[in-house]
């Protein structure tokens, strides 16, 4: 289908052979009118079309396909590699499209590439889409960690390798450091340091364990960790120091092998992962589990800390990836989208981007702020093994592909390597070197220079023993040294025969040398002679030539004075004619003379000529006689000189093998030695060890008796403080009974008190009641008269109402007086109660006081024990003090042994504190 | 050494006098073989006896490269059918020490070339030649051929282990080892440097669980040290390669002995298994072969392949090998029975190998049955009706001696017969209405079938013409087997299970666990009806069944396509053909024993509920026939019959064997599968429903059919009514033979008791009113009630019985209906006997 637009040339020329989407050319727009309808009708629109609509999407339109299908919206503007079509259609994504078909051609998913990157144009005149969500900035930002100021290298870490294995097995791991030109690879149960400069063993780290499956550098490159064990029954993390290759720490404890762990950079955090699908962070402090992560569904198969610490990626073999926060093990991110295992996770320095690794065969890159799919793509068919972000954020990568490659973050292959032998499973990029180590499944390890591509030769994951080594060198110096002494001989003999040679020669030359001067001088002669030859021929010629002419001048005159003559004889009284004659006759006589003068001038230059012949002839002679003699000295010298020449080379060649044989035995010797040092080495580093060991065993020792003394010691307190609870209870019996004294006697003062206090009541009552008693008295007396005065006045209301007042008032007091009384009776009872109380009170005080003695004797009784139970601990505290000294002189042994071997190991060892 | 071997000669001595000769010759035996004594001393055995022979298996020897090992057995067969193995007393002697080593009873080759082993136990010897090549060769161990074999061994690739769908505990192997490419990538590229270690073999994960020295899930499979060990840690040594290409595959695998007939609980019996490959060599894969027995209640087999008998009984040994299983029929008589042969005549060959095998057995068959259960049982069996009184009558009365045969034929000769058939066919070939089936095209099906019933046309012709069937399901109604079933994979496995009574379904996703048949058998079979075209015909309920002439089946492990391959046959030129004729032509033609088999199986069953080979649609190798020499004949002979049903239903219902009474004797009283006496039958659903229907004298009304019509002639597998149903009537919904219920149960016994099938028919009947009516007494009634029901008269007491009743009750029309109701719901009635 070709567009009007399109020139008729073009159409006619690449019509029938082109594709039907235009493509557009490489500056001008796509768009989707132009260039997109046709690729999509052509391979999508028999199924995505208005009629069909599979998946509910249409193709045909720009709306139709704006709108998305029934899995939404297919397009990305601005990012081809995150739409949905682009993905289907490349097949990198299920379902594959066009579906049981190979993709569509190349150059059309280029068109589209082209046109959702280029923001989804509809036709010329639209403007390009904003994408949707904000585009992840692949910028890097500056990475936390700084290079440090000293880079950790191995100083001097026994070479000995823990196993050497007849074959090879494949090899899972390798790390490099991040600062240093140095990688370490996994071996049988040890782990192999390399220098990544030279190649060669900078040490063998042994992992007594099994078999170590993940190795990682610390950030700062200072330690290196390795997780693994036995499969099926046990797994552990172990730290070693980079440069001493001691064993620094031994974390967790696992039921399978570990499959992945990683050291936080600020190397308080170890996290590791198994089969057992939990992933554990362990404080590298206290060795205690901090936080236990149970969310993977299947075996953690990656585990990585941040560069800045703050998150931990892990991954597992269902394809789940996994951020958490690394301090808290609180979930932060959940990245879904990889198909199939997990097979790496990878940070960029500066903690923005996570690359994963899976065995879908795609590597995809997330960003860390809400967890977004930043890039995705297919890395190696059949799945990823083992990536890792450069310092300068690209990434390496291996897999089943067997192909190692480095890719920009984008996605875009810088490079790809020479396949390996077998599957790829390990890879690490070296920064220092700028070199790439990939191992596969056959075990070898490969390394290549990145820039050139060029494959560097030397690692392995199963050195040779030291002893095995001294043996080749050995053999390499007995095979090389009997061959340099005859070598030796032999150049002696060329070259004496050279020498005599060479003299003979010299002499010749010399010979040859006078003959030549001979020649030079005769040639000479020879040559002055021929100039003298030469000079007088010319000079001949020249007079020849002007005799020939003179001569040839005569003829006309001849001819002229002839036919004067005639003239003349035809009419001698021309006198014209007779003074033509004369005058004729006059260029005749001279130039009959000059002829004359010429071929005299002739005659003398013959002459001179024949004198030079002459003396050219004898200085020939004598030249070529002197020229006989030196061709006769050079034929010689030529006929010596090739003799001579091949003796010269075959003396610079026996020299040569000499040098050569030389060179070798000594590098045999030097390797001999190398080797040698090394097994002292070893075997010193080994004694050394054996010595921290006795002694830590020493130090286990005396912790295990100060443990023990401790133990006793507390046993001993405790003795002491029962003597002492005991006595503080005695006392206290002392103190109870003392207090109820004093609480009885107090009692008894209150009784006492309240005794005086109720007599007085009483009085007072008393006083009342007499009060009482004497106003009724006089109220008698009233009433009395009132009765008579009622008697006499009978039926006086008034004095009727008084005097029943009276009586009223009488009996009311009559009634308080009782009450009184009684009242006063119940004080009096009560108090006699009181004073019962009383008695019985000092009764019991004088009873108590009576006991008194007996308690404080008692309590008495517990200060002696309870001073000889303090001086136990005293002295168990002392014994203590001792052995913790002991403890302390002992590690200062360990670590004195330690100095030793780290100063062995050529350490620089800060002097110990006094 | 020398005194151990003297006491056992005293001990010998006091024991069973020895002979001069044979204390030499014991002397000798140590003397020449000085491994073997072992066994010698643990059970002293009774030399070979005068009339006993002696067999030794293998037959020849043959010995391929170094690794090649060769056990042999020896065994003694004594007159009277029982054998004993005495390889442990053989002496064996080769003539050329230097080519064979032998050593408890196992060659070992030395250098190439032939020679022979002399075996001898006491007095009597056979030679053995023995071939050797290649000896100086030991080839590297193949993944295939080394390998594989271990996990099948050890049973790391079962369904219950790591042979399931989604593996064990993180590794999966293909189930039995179907896959193998995909076994050696998952074992050593899956999770690479997980589960080996090439640099030390013994610490790899596979090493270390198959030991069980890190916690195993399944335990230890194998032992540290062992051959299987040491095999798979070689094989890792070496690089744990695969194998470059193609290896041999196994043609065959033969167990040895074939039979053995044990004497008592104790006695034993060492069997070997030899595979032979492709390439022409052979392999002793006794330790690599899986053991088992399907009858462990007799006969229990340990994995080194020594069986020990326990109860008496019949077990098949089988030993599975790659794909193969083989077995080897065993017999467990009790010790020292005493026993005397009946000698029971034979009425033609089915008596001859059915006595045979009892006599084996050590059993003698019941008595023969009476004329009225004859009469009965026979009617029912091939008409599917019961005699009337006068049949019975008339045949009690015939003093013919030839009664019987000629009873049969007369039955074969009515239409029931027929009908009979065209039922147990309808059920085989699922006539019922579906979505893609309508009424009509149901219809039009069954009659075809009918017709061709009807018509005798042969078997093999019918089949023939249905599984090559072409047109419209109305036009052609036999293409309505492929409208039944559309799915392709479904389609072959109902053409294997109903005309070869093979479940290949198992084969869909793995080898057959079982059975021979591999996965590349199943979709080679499967290709031959993957071009079946259908397309719609003018009528809406039609549908038109073409070859297609293209398109395959394809195998799930790695999409290839299997060329059309008969079951257990040659893969045929296809060129230009129909696919489904050739292998119709294939699946009926004379090669193809399965077919025929299968028929004449299916019949037997029909006469003696359960078939030779049980259940009938379950042929399998580890399901091997109860009488395999009488399958093949009967089969054989249905061939020459031209697979005319009647003639074979006639020599299986005149065989005194379908005569046998169901009154067992004291030999015979557990026998349930060697027909040495009839068995009790539950009438099956549509007969049932027609005799209660003829004994009442009423009428059925089915859908589609005419009033009167019996239960048997219903065509759509969908008609049903609830007597049927509930008696179990098959819904022809799967092909498979447990469609049709023949296990009585709760619902059944209730329903005749409650329903109102029974009941309702006797009043709708009204046959005693009749009787009554027409003046008969009521002892004639009685009688006529128990000859119409159960083809007898009553015994006194019964007839004693039901006339007290029904002269005690006033109306005798209810009590003799109450009596009727009586017989009816009665198991003599329900029952063939």
């Amino acid at each position: 289908m070709i567009t009007t637009r399109f020139p008729l040339l073009t159409a006619v020329i690449f019509g029938a052979a082109f594709l039907p989407g235009q493509a557009a050319s490489a500056d001008e727009a796509v768009t989707f009118d132009d260039n997109v309808l046709p690729v999509l009708r052509q391979r999508c629109g028999s199924c995505h079309n208005p009629d069909k609509k599979a998946g509910g999407l249409d193709i045909t339109t720009y709306t139709g396909l704006m709108a998305g299908g029934g899995s939404g919206g297919s397009i990305e503007p601005g990012d081809a590699s995150a739409s949905y079509l682009y993905r289907l259609v490349t097949q990198e994504d299920e379902p594959k499209m066009p579906p049981d078909s190979p993709p569509i051609p190349e150059e059309e998913r280029a068109v589209l590439k082209r046109w959702i990157d280029g923001g989804i144009l509809e036709n010329k005149g639209s403007k390009a889409a904003a994408p949707k969500k904000k585009k992840f900035n692949l910028a890097m930002d500056t990475a936390p960690t700084e290079r440090p100021a000293t880079v950790p290298l191995p100083a001097h870490i026994p070479l000995e390798p823990a196993v050497h294995t007849r074959s090879l097995n494949a090899c899972t791991s390798i790390a490099t450091s991040p600062w240093a030109p140095l990688a370490a690879v996994c071996g049988q149960k040890q782990v192999l340091l390399y220098r990544t400069d030279t190649r060669e063993l900078a040490g063998v780290l042994p992992f007594p364990e099994g078999r170590p499956q993940v190795l990682q550098f610390s950030r700062n490159g200072s330690l290196v960790l390795a997780g693994g064990g036995r499969g099926g029954a046990s797994g552990k993390v172990v730290v070693w120091s980079v440069d001493s290759g001691r064993r620094v720490m031994e974390i967790g404890d696992e039921l399978d092998t570990v499959l992945a762990a990683d050291i936080s950079s600020d190397h308080r955090l170890v996290a590791l992962g198994g089969p057992q699908k939990v992933v554990r962070i362990y404080s590298t402090e206290t060795g205690e589990r901090l936080q236990e992560m149970k969310k993977h569904t299947d075996w953690v198969t990656a585990v990585g800390f941040s560069p800045d610490g703050v998150l931990l990626a892990t991954g597992d073999r269902n394809g789940g990836v996994m951020v958490w926060e690394s301090g808290t093990g609180r979930d932060y991110l959940t990245l879904a989208g990889h198909t199939a295992a997990i097979t790496a996770v990878s940070w960029r320095g500066d903690s923005n981007l996570l690359a994963t690794g899976s065995e879908d065969g795609t590597i995809r890159l997330w960003e860390m702020e809400n967890g977004g799919q930043v890039k995705s793509w297919n890395a190696h068919g059949g799945g990823v093994a083992a990536l890792e972000f450069t310092r300068d954020g690209r990434i390496v990568s291996i897999g089943r592909d067997k192909q190692p490659k480095i890719w920009a973050q984008d996605g875009n292959q810088q490079k790809a390597f020479d396949a390996c032998a077998d599957l790829g499973l390990a890879v690490s990029f070296c920064d220092e070197t700028d070199s790439v180590i990939v191992g596969d499944w056959t075990g070898e390890i490969r390394v290549w220079k990145a820039t050139d591509g060029v494959r560097l030769s030397g690692i392995t994951s199963n050195p040779e023993p030291i002893a095995a080594r001294i043996a080749a060198a050995e053999k390499a110096v007995g095979e090389r040294a009997p061959a340099v002494e005859p070598a030796k001989v032999v150049a002696a003999e060329v070259a004496s025969q050279l020498a005599g040679m060479q003299q003979a020669y010299d002499g010749l030359m010399q010979v040859k040398v006078g003959a030549d001067t001979q020649l030079a001088e005769t040639q000479k002669g020879f040559d002055a002679a021929m100039a003298v030859k030469a000079e007088a021929a010319a000079a001949y010629a020249v007079a020849t030539d002007a005799a020939v002419a003179a001569a040839r001048d005569l003829a006309p005159l001849v001819e002229s004075q002839a036919k004067s003559l005639a003239a003349v004889a035809q009419n001698p009284a021309d006198e014209g004619a007779k003074q033509s004659m004369a005058q004729v006759g006059e260029q005749l006589r001279l130039q009959r003379a000059a002829i004359a003068a010429r071929e005299a001038e002739l005659m003398a230059s013959a002459t001179r000529m024949a004198d030079g012949e002459k003396k050219f002839a004898e200085t020939a002679a004598q030249r070529d006689q002197a020229k006989a003699v030196a061709d006769q000295m050079a034929a010689k010298v030529a006929e010596m000189t090739p003799g001579l020449e091949a003796l010269k080379t075959s003396a610079a060649a026996a020299a040569t093998k000499v040098a050569e044989l030389s060179t070798q035995l000594d590098a045999a010797r030097a390797d001999l030695a190398r080797w040698q040092s090394e097994q002292a080495f070893v075997q010193k580093y080994a004694e050394l060890t054996a010595v921290v060991a006795a002694r830590e065993e020493g130090v286990r020792e005396v912790e295990a008796k100060v443990a023990e003394i401790r133990a006793k010691m507390a046993g001993d307190e405790q003795a002491r403080r029962g003597i002492e609870a005991q006595r503080g209870e005695r006392l206290k019996a002392v103190e109870v009974l003392s207090a109820a004294l004093a609480a009885a006697a107090g009692e008894h003062a209150s009784l006492l008190e309240r005794i005086a206090k109720r007599q007085q009541e009483i009085v007072a009552q008393q006083g009342t009641i007499d009060t009482i008693t004497k106003a009724t008295g006089m109220l008698e007396q009233a009433a009395t008269q009132a009765k008579a005065a009622l008697d006499v006045v009978a039926g006086d209301a008034e004095l009727a109402a008084a005097h029943k007042l009276l009586i009223d008032t009488l009996a009311a007091k009559a009634a308080q007086v009782k009450g009184m009384r009684e009242w006063m009776e119940a004080l009096a009872t009560e108090r006699a109660g009181w004073e019962k109380q009383a008695a019985e009170t000092v009764a019991k005080m004088e009873k108590r006081q009576a006991e008194m003695p007996a308690l404080v004797a008692a309590a008495a009784e517990m200060d002696g024990p309870l001073v000889e139970a303090a001086k136990v601990v005293e002295g168990a505290a002392a014994a203590v003090a001792v052995t913790e000294a002991e403890a302390a002189a002992k590690q200062a042994e360990v670590e004195a042994a330690v100095r030793d071997l780290l100063t062995l190991q050529g350490i620089q060892v800060p002097a110990p504190a006094p | 050494m020398i005194a151990s071997i003297l006491r056992l000669v005293l001990v010998r001595d006091r024991v069973i006098p020895l002979s001069g000769i044979q204390r030499l010759g014991a002397l000798l035996l140590v003397a020449a073989c000085p491994s073997v004594p072992g066994a010698w001393a643990e059970e002293p055995v009774a030399p070979v006896a005068v009339g006993e022979s002696l067999a030794v298996y293998p037959t020849s020897v043959h010995l391929t490269t170094c690794r090649d090992r060769q056990s042999l057995i020896v065994q003694a067969t004594s007159a009277d059918g029982v054998t004993r193995d005495v390889t442990g007393q053989a002496t064996f002697v080769i003539e050329h020490p230097d080519r064979v080593a032998v050593e408890g009873g196992m060659l070992r080759p030395l250098a190439d070339g032939d020679t022979t082993l002399k075996v001898a136990v006491g007095e009597k010897s056979l030679t053995v030649p023995v071939h050797v090549e290649r000896a100086g060769e030991d080839p590297p161990l193949s993944f295939r051929l080394d390998i594989m074999p271990v996990f099948l061994r050890a049973g790391c690739n079962t369904g219950s282990c790591h042979g399931a769908a989604r593996g064990k505990d993180g590794f999966r192997l293909s189930l039995f080892g179907f896959d193998p490419d995909g076994d050696h990538h998952r074992l050593t590229r899956e999770f690479s440097g997980r589960r080996l270690n090439l640099a030390i073999a013994e610490e790899s994960l596979l090493m270390e669980k198959s030991i069980n020295a890190v916690p195993h899930s399944g335990g230890g499979k194998i032992k540290k040290g062992d051959e299987y060990y040491t095999t798979l840690v070689r094989w890792l040594e070496a690089g744990a390669a695969n194998d470059p290409g193609p290896v041999p595959a196994v043609v065959k695998v033969e167990i040895d002995p074939p039979t053995a007939v044990l004497d008592g609980e104790g006695a034993t019996q060492k069997f070997i298994v030899r595979a032979k490959y492709a390439d022409g060599t052979d392999r002793d894969v006794t330790n690599l072969a899986v053991f088992s027995s399907n009858n462990d209640n007799s006969a229990v087999i340990v994995q080194d392949g020594t069986m020990t008998a326990k109860n008496r009984g019949e077990a098949f040994i089988m030993a599975r090998y790659d794909t193969h299983t083989v077995g080897s029929h065993v017999i467990v008589l009790p010790k020292g029975l005493v026993f005397q042969w009946s000698n029971p005549p034979a009425n033609n060959y089915v008596d001859q190998f059915v006595n045979a095998k009892l006599l084996k057995l050590r059993i003698n068959p019941s008595e023969l049955c009476t004329d009225d259960e004859f009469i009965r049982r026979v009617s029912l069996d091939i008409c599917g009706t019961l005699p009337t009184s006068d049949e019975l009558q008339s045949f009690l009365a015939s003093a013919d001696p030839a009664k019987r045969e000629h009873l049969v034929d007369s039955l074969l000769e009515r239409k029931e017969f027929v009908e009979m058939w065209v039922m147990k066919w309808s059920e085989l070939l699922m006539i019922r209405t579906s979505q893609q089936i309508s009424y009509k095209a149901m219809l039009l099906y069954y009659n075809w079938l009918q017709q061709q019933i009807q018509g005798n046309v042969p078997i093999d012709q019918l089949v023939r013409d249905l599984l090559s069937a072409k047109g419209g399901t109305f036009s052609s109604a036999a293409t309505n087997y492929y409208q039944n079933e559309t799915d392709t994979l479904k389609v072959s496995e109902n053409v294997a299970q109903v005309f070869m009574g093979m479940r290949i379904q198992c084969a869909q996703c793995h080898n057959h666990p079982f059975d021979r048949w591999t996965m590349d058998d199943y979709y080679g079979f499967a290709n031959f009806f993957a071009q079946i075209g259908r397309k719609p015909g003018e009528d809406p309920r039609e549908t038109i069944v073409f070859n297609s002439g293209g398109g395959d089946v394809k195998h799930p492990v790695g999409g290839r396509v299997i060329a059309p391959k008969f079951l257990g046959g040659d893969t045929p030129d296809l060129a230009g053909k129909d696919r489904r004729e050739v292998m119709a032509a294939w699946l009926t033609g004379p090669d193809n024993t399965f077919f025929s088999q299968n028929l004449v199986n299916l019949v037997w069953a029909h006469f003696f509920g359960p078939g030779l080979i049980n259940d009938v649609d379950d042929v399998r190798v580890s399901n091997p026939p109860v009488n395999k020499e009488l399958l093949e004949e009967l089969a054989r002979r249905f061939v020459d019959y031209k697979y005319d049903f009647k003639k074979l239903v006639r020599d299986i219902c005149t065989s005194r064997t379908y005569q046998l009474s169901t009154k067992t004797n004291e030999s015979n009283a557990t026998d349930e599968r060697n027909f040495s006496h009839s068995l009790l039958r539950r009438v099956r659903a549509e007969v049932l429903l027609d005799m209660v229907t003829s004994v009442t004298d009423t009428k059925n009304k089915f859908s589609g059919l005419p009033i009167g019509a019996r239960a048997v002639q219903i065509a759509d597998g969908n008609t049903s009514t609830y007597f049927l149903t509930t008696f179990g009537r098959a819904t022809r919904g799967t092909v498979c033979s447990c469609e049709v219920k023949m296990e009585p149960n709760l619902s059944q016994a209730l329903h005749l008791l409650n329903g109102d099938t029974i009941q309702g028919k006797i009043q709708q009947g009204g046959l005693i009113k009749r009787l009554l009516d027409a003046g008969q007494p009521p002892e004639a009634i009685i009688d006529e009630i128990y000859r119409r029901s159960l083809t007898r008269l009553p015994t006194e007491k019964e007839k004693e019985a039901m006339l007290g009743i029904v002269r005690e009750d006033p109306n005798p029309l209810l009590a003799l209906e109450d009596g009727f109701w009586a017989i009816l719901n009665s198991r003599e009635f329900v029952f063939n006997h």
